[in-house]
């Protein structure tokens, strides 16, 4: 059974020029110890998606069902709500200088992290932090705890939110975007650490992030939104080798290559085969398919009728929501990524 | 040769006067480059070293600690304003953030026409349509003249700074950090219009970034920098398919690939602790504390940028031999497990 089921996941935000609705019918699940990768761009649903579980959306419409150990999170009250986010679903975020208070040394933090949900003293909760705070490999744990957020550099501050993320033991831990801030020789460390504490406490992750080289390293599964809905979802090979979904193929071939084998001599410095067009204004969408008037393969169907979100044929798990038959695909996305892979 | 740089060092005092108790800023530590015309220059490097700061001295933006920027043969090193007006029209400057550099009181139209008002490039009479001309080069429909920076997406902004930049007609477009901001799919519409400029226009290209892909993309020659000094320097292609510096080497083996090959990871070489404070860098070469082919030698003798006979130089006491990879530190930093508590339901 999955840790977590999320069906029909819906959430508006009423504003002045009408009501946008930023995630549209969103379907996907957690197995126990899994990652998953939410890949996306900017107000493509990544994050709202995960800020709704967290019940973290002041006044927006939030609809659907959310199954976490048995209960639904949309359906609980204030009080135990509060008693599931930060014990049982830890989160990261971004910017751990915005989440960290300035005014109170880390070790205070965490301890009220701890004692929030466990009743334990705090001389037992102290030591936890510090326990916490070596175990994300910073040094001096005991020391660094009398310290303040802006004594610790990026990378630092960010392993400072893991610990507390991981206060209670959670069964989730969310990270929205935990390594996008950070050098790549600093998100590196970070990425090795979520693997390293995710396989000895055997916690599950959803990873939300822009980066799809990130993705690709640590996701077990991916799912890939577009203006509000889930596009494409499946494991890394079928979303990063046979993908059946256009938008996946243009973002695939927008991303320069790095090494010999992703790009050859000959290649660089030509043009990248990108997306033409802008990502829709949330508050008109497009009828049919959302990515219709940027696809390449548009027919006229994409226009009018929504494509259904269903199994990709030979795969495991593999979903995509596109028109293109399948014995099409193949051919289309080789041409795609040809431009490049040559 | 556009631009030259001689052994430029930049510091930056501490803030506060006579009652300052920070530290000096090494920003930029004894840089030697030339900027070819015609080629696009990659200057990479994580936060702090210095890249951005090494454009504004070639730009003389900044005053220089010391060292000489000599421009088409003309030392500008202590080149007053009036002096360095003409100038500044061959030179052109992108930021990366497109909100910040685009006045939000005027109009786009106004935005892209003002560098033809101020360097008198066309007549009034003819300056709107030469705009909208510029607009159209750049990818913007020319209806969008009258409408405010606040109306346009972030890879729309940033075409408005491309146009206002190659307004003037510039030699070199020093760019920073251009495309840092933008979503995957916008990133690559604004590298192909540069590329289209610079066959279009025959621009010289100053590329400053992080993003070592998006280097690879554009680049002739890179430049990496680690904290204020070029460790390496030389070709993009050879460099990418075989990096001399172990910090290169490393920093190409941290950026993540959109490709789920294990074989690909296990070859990954995670460097250990942050990038070291430019306010006190550490003795002889900067990067050996992190290195992990650092010996005594690097905790004291500087190594510098040596004209090997190879095309690839780099500023190491062990370089990388052809064919050989970055392998990592046999003793990795201690990560202890968190104990599993009782009672936590």
């Amino acid at each position: 059974m999955p840790l977590l089921q999320v069906s029909n996941l819906r959430v508006a935000f009423p504003t002045a020029a009408g009501t946008l609705q930023a995630v549209d019918g969103v379907d996907f699940s957690l197995e126990p110890g899994e990652t998953l990768g939410i890949v996306g761009e900017s107000g493509s649903g990544k994050s709202v998606t995960c800020l709704a579980l967290l019940g973290l959306l002041e006044g927006a419409q939030v609809s659907g069902e959310a199954l976490f150990q048995g209960k639904d999170l949309f359906g609980l009250s204030g009080a135990e709500l509060r008693a599931t986010r930060g014990n049982s679903i830890g989160m990261v975020f971004q910017d751990p200088l915005a989440s960290l208070n300035p005014y109170h040394r880390v070790g205070w933090q965490i301890v009220e992290a701890i004692q929030a949900h466990q009743h334990v003293s705090r001389r037992q909760a102290r030591a936890r932090a510090a326990e916490l705070l070596g175990s994300v490999g910073i040094p001096h744990a005991t020391q660094r705890l009398d310290d303040f957020p802006h004594q610790f550099s990026g990378g630092m501050r960010q392993r400072v939110m893991i610990a507390m993320a991981l206060a209670n033991d959670p069964a989730v831990l969310i990270g929205d975007e935990p390594t996008t801030a950070l050098d790549v020789s600093v998100q590196a460390q970070i990425l090795d650490l979520i693997e390293l504490l995710q396989e000895r406490l055997g916690i599950a992750v959803i990873l939300v992030t822009h980066n799809l080289g990130v993705v690709a390293q640590v996701a077990d599964r991916v799912m890939v939104m577009y203006a509000g809905r889930a596009v494409e979802s499946g494991n890394p090979e079928e979303i990063f080798r046979s993908s059946a979904h256009p938008y996946t193929w243009g973002l695939l071939s927008s991303i320069p290559g790095l090494t010999a084998e992703d790009v050859s001599a000959e290649t660089s410095g030509r043009r990248l085969r990108s997306i033409g067009g802008l990502p829709p204004n949330p508050l008109a969408m497009p009828a049919g398919c959302r990515f219709h008037p940027r696809c390449p393969y548009v027919m006229d169907i994409c226009r009018t009728v929504e494509p259904a979100y269903e199994p990709v044929e030979g795969g495991v798990g593999h979903l995509a929501a596109c028109h293109l038959p399948p014995e099409r695909r193949e051919a289309a996305r080789l041409e795609i990524a040809g431009v490049r892979r040559g | 040769m556009l631009v030259s740089l001689d052994h430029v060092t930049k510091h930056f005092a501490p803030r506060g006067g006579l009652r300052a108790r920070g530290r000096v800023v090494h920003a930029v530590e004894d840089v030697s480059l030339d900027v070819v015309r015609g080629e696009t220059l990659a200057v990479v490097g994580e936060t702090g070293c210095g890249k951005s700061t090494l454009a504004r001295l070639m730009l003389r933006l900044l005053p220089l600690t010391s060292g000489t920027v000599t421009m088409e043969g003309r030392n500008i090193t202590h080149s007053r304003r009036r002096t360095l007006r003409p100038l500044r029209r061959e030179i052109q400057l992108i930021f990366q953030d497109s909100f910040s550099s685009l006045n939000p009181r005027h109009r786009v139209g106004a935005i892209v026409a003002e560098p033809l008002r101020i360097h008198r490039i066309v007549p009034k009479p003819e300056r709107r349509a030469h705009t909208e001309r510029l607009m159209q080069l750049v990818g913007l429909p020319a209806e969008h003249y009258d409408r405010y920076p606040r109306d346009f997406s972030g890879g729309q902004r940033q075409r408005v700074s491309i146009a206002r930049a190659i307004a003037v007609r510039p030699k070199l477009l020093v760019c920073d950090e251009p495309v840092s901001a933008l979503d995957v799919s916008i990133q690559a519409q604004i590298l192909n219009l540069l590329l289209d400029l610079r066959d279009e226009l025959g621009l010289t290209y100053v590329f400053i970034s992080h993003d070592l892909a998006v280097v690879r993309q554009l680049a002739d020659r890179v430049a990496v920098m680690y904290l204020g000094r070029v460790v390496e320097l030389g070709p993009a292609a050879p460099m990418f398919a075989a990096p001399r510096h172990p910090y290169t080497a490393a920093l190409l083996s941290a950026t993540p690939v959109p490709d789920p090959d294990p074989a690909r990871r296990s070859r990954r070489v995670v460097l250990q602790g942050d990038p070291p404070s430019p306010t006190n860098p550490p003795p002889g070469c900067a990067f050996h504390p992190r290195c992990p082919r650092a010996e005594a030698i690097c905790a004291t003798d500087l190594p510098t940028l040596t004209d090997d006979g190879t095309v690839d130089l780099v500023a190491c006491h062990f370089p990388l031999g052809p064919g050989e990879e970055l392998a990592p530190r046999a003793v990795p930093v201690g990560v202890t497990t968190p104990a599993p508590q009782g009672g936590n339901e």
